[in-house]
């Protein structure tokens, strides 16, 4: 590989403006076009949206960027008792995986469950506010929205046998409201409290 | 490969340096902004240190006046250089997941003949069997768990040997401070502290560490794997006392003592070497004063005390050679004191000098082996 291939223009594929980010970002954001690109590919080129924050009063102190999965998940199994199981749970909506770069990244899971259970409430809205560096690749993200369903299906019955797969259909990069409150954050769409350290920046 | 020394803007042709801290990057010529896209771009961050001047003068006079340490180390000791150094640790966050086939262990009743599928435990049939008929067993039914995890591993990215430094100590205090960590450059930390290189491969690390434990899970995909360098600050204290010069190191993370020599109270030695050699005098002089009562004669013509003699002076000799020796080892070995995080302790600096008892060593061993093998045959004194 030449010296010069090792450097990209952070310029938008659509309006060639200056593409927007931190010193930490892998992800970087059209505004006026309203994208978010992974690296500097062209090719992936996702919308950029916000959650409407609807708890926590004022403007958000933050918005943390979260990749928006939605798609199909279908599964298979002979296990009568299984089938009946599943299909008595209340499915889930999309799935949000944080884009950020965390230590303690084992909040992730948590919040990613309860925004699914709760899909009504998480509304997106086109904005410009400032995000935190988004940094998580999107090539993973069907893979583990298949796993966070069939976790989500095993604490009802075990999945042994079960087969499962995971169709992405839409992708999204999303800006997640959190107010600071108490030297802590809250998120302005359930109200779950983080500590500080939950945003690294 | 090798990382590029400079780069070509693909916007207008301008050198581009390589990145240090981000892969974003701003052409000196066109002012556009530019993505690094090199694989072997790592981020770095730092923890931020907790300590502070006040902090530092505490810790070090607790160090000094340390009672294994001469009496008159913090008086006159001089600082020569005071300097904050980051050393460098790999971060390795990721996810990692997939669906476990695991045992669920369950205790079932066996029946002689008796079918032990699942379904079957605990059904009637089984419950009107005759006791005596009835065998406990655990059966281990077929049970699967989805695992989406995360992991976080921290290595060193240097090797900390040459600085005396136990990795585990710096990597628990990585764990626990990560909450602090900032994004830095190279030249922001190299301002007012030294910053030592990342030299172990990174490729070293991933096989031996993530992979190590992909494997250990059996069917656990590596989801995500992202590699930071955390930057640790310590403060590093060099001394002068005497001719002799000596280094401190603290964790500023924890505020610990993390390593480091200082010179060892040399007087601990000769005040436990005073008491053996005034005992030895002691022992000695009441052997002789006891020999001193018997005439000559007598000790010559008495078998008895003849023998008395000899073991008296077998045990004089032992003693002498054993006392001596421990108070010249004690006065001459060279000893430090260790800066650990666990506390000073002393240590041997250097080989012990050579031993001038090893005629009297070998006397004593010679007389020992006699008047052992003696028991087995007649003594030659007896002759």
């Amino acid at each position: 590989m030449s010296a010069g291939a090792l450097l990209a223009p952070l310029v938008c594929s659509r309006c060639g403006k200056d593409l927007d980010g931190g010193g930490g970002a892998r992800i970087f954001l059209c505004r006026p076009c309203g994208l978010a690109s992974y690296g500097a590919d062209p090719a992936q080129v996702y919308p950029l949206r916000y959650v409407t924050a609807t708890s926590g009063s004022g403007a958000p102190d933050l918005f943390a960027p979260f990749w928006r999965v939605a798609g199909e998940f279908s599964w298979r199994t002979e296990d009568r008792r299984k089938q009946r199981v599943y299909q008595g749970l209340q499915p889930l909506g999309p799935l949000l995986f944080p884009a950020f770069w965390n230590p303690r990244a084992a909040y992730y899971d948590d919040l990613t469950l309860l925004y699914a259970r709760r899909p009504e409430r998480i509304a997106l809205r086109p904005g410009n506010e400032p995000l935190l560096d988004g940094m998580r690749h999107p090539k993973a993200l069907d893979e583990l929205a298949r796993l966070a369903w069939l976790a989500y299906f095993d604490r009802s019955a075990d999945v042994t046998g079960v087969e499962a797969r995971f169709e992405l259909k839409d992708l999204v990069y999303v800006g997640v409201p959190f107010f600071k409150r108490d030297g802590r954050f809250e998120d302005g769409v359930l109200g779950c409290k983080v500590p500080p350290a939950f945003f690294s920046r | 490969m090798s990382k590029p020394r400079a780069l070509s803007c693909p916007l207008c042709g301008g050198v581009v340096a390589p990145p240090l801290s981000t892969r974003r990057l701003v052409c000196d010529y066109c002012a556009r902004p530019l993505y690094y896209t090199g694989e072997d771009f790592t981020p770095r961050f730092s923890l931020l240190p907790r300590m502070d001047d006040a902090d530092h003068q505490r810790a070090c006079r607790g160090l000094l006046s340390h009672p294994l340490a001469p009496a008159d180390l913090s008086r006159r000791s001089v600082l020569l250089r005071k300097r904050r150094t980051y050393l460098p640790f790999y971060l390795l966050t990721g996810k990692r997941g997939g669906v476990l086939a695991t045992g669920r262990e369950k205790m079932a009743t066996r029946l002689p003949g008796a079918d032990l599928t699942p379904e079957r435990i605990g059904s009637g049939s089984i419950a009107g069997t005759a006791f005596q008929q009835h065998r406990r067993e655990v059966l281990v039914e077929e049970d699967s768990r989805v695992v989406v995890g995360d992991f976080k591993y921290v290595y060193p990215a240097s090797a900390l040997e040459g600085w005396d430094i136990l990795d585990t100590d710096l990597r628990d205090a990585v764990s626990a401070n990560l909450e602090s960590a900032v994004s830095v450059t190279l030249a922001e930390l190299s301002r007012d502290a030294d910053v030592v290189d990342p030299d172990i491969p990174l490729e070293r690390i991933v096989e031996k560490g993530v992979g190590a434990g992909s494997a250990t899970k059996g069917t656990m995909a590596l989801l995500e794997l992202e590699v930071a360098v955390i930057y640790v600050p310590v403060m590093v204290f060099s001394f002068r006392y005497g001719r002799q010069t000596f280094t401190v190191t603290l964790d500023e993370l924890r505020g610990s003592r993390l390593a480091g020599e200082m010179p060892f109270r040399s007087d601990w030695a000769y005040m436990l070497a005073i008491p053996v050699v005034a005992g030895l005098g002691f022992v000695l002089g009441n052997l002789f004063a006891l020999a001193a009562q018997v005439s000559l004669h007598e000790w010559v013509v008495s078998p008895g005390l003849t023998r008395a003699a000899v073991f008296l002076g077998l045990i004089a000799t032992g003693v002498l050679t054993i006392g001596l020796q421990a108070a010249w080892l004690l006065m001459r070995t060279p000893l430090v004191v260790k800066v650990t995080p666990a506390g000073p302790r002393v240590e041997r600096a250097g080989a012990p000098p050579k031993n001038p008892f090893a005629p009297a060593n070998a006397l004593l061993s010679f007389l020992v082996k006699a008047a052992l093998t003696s028991k087995r045959r007649t003594s030659w004194w007896d002759t």
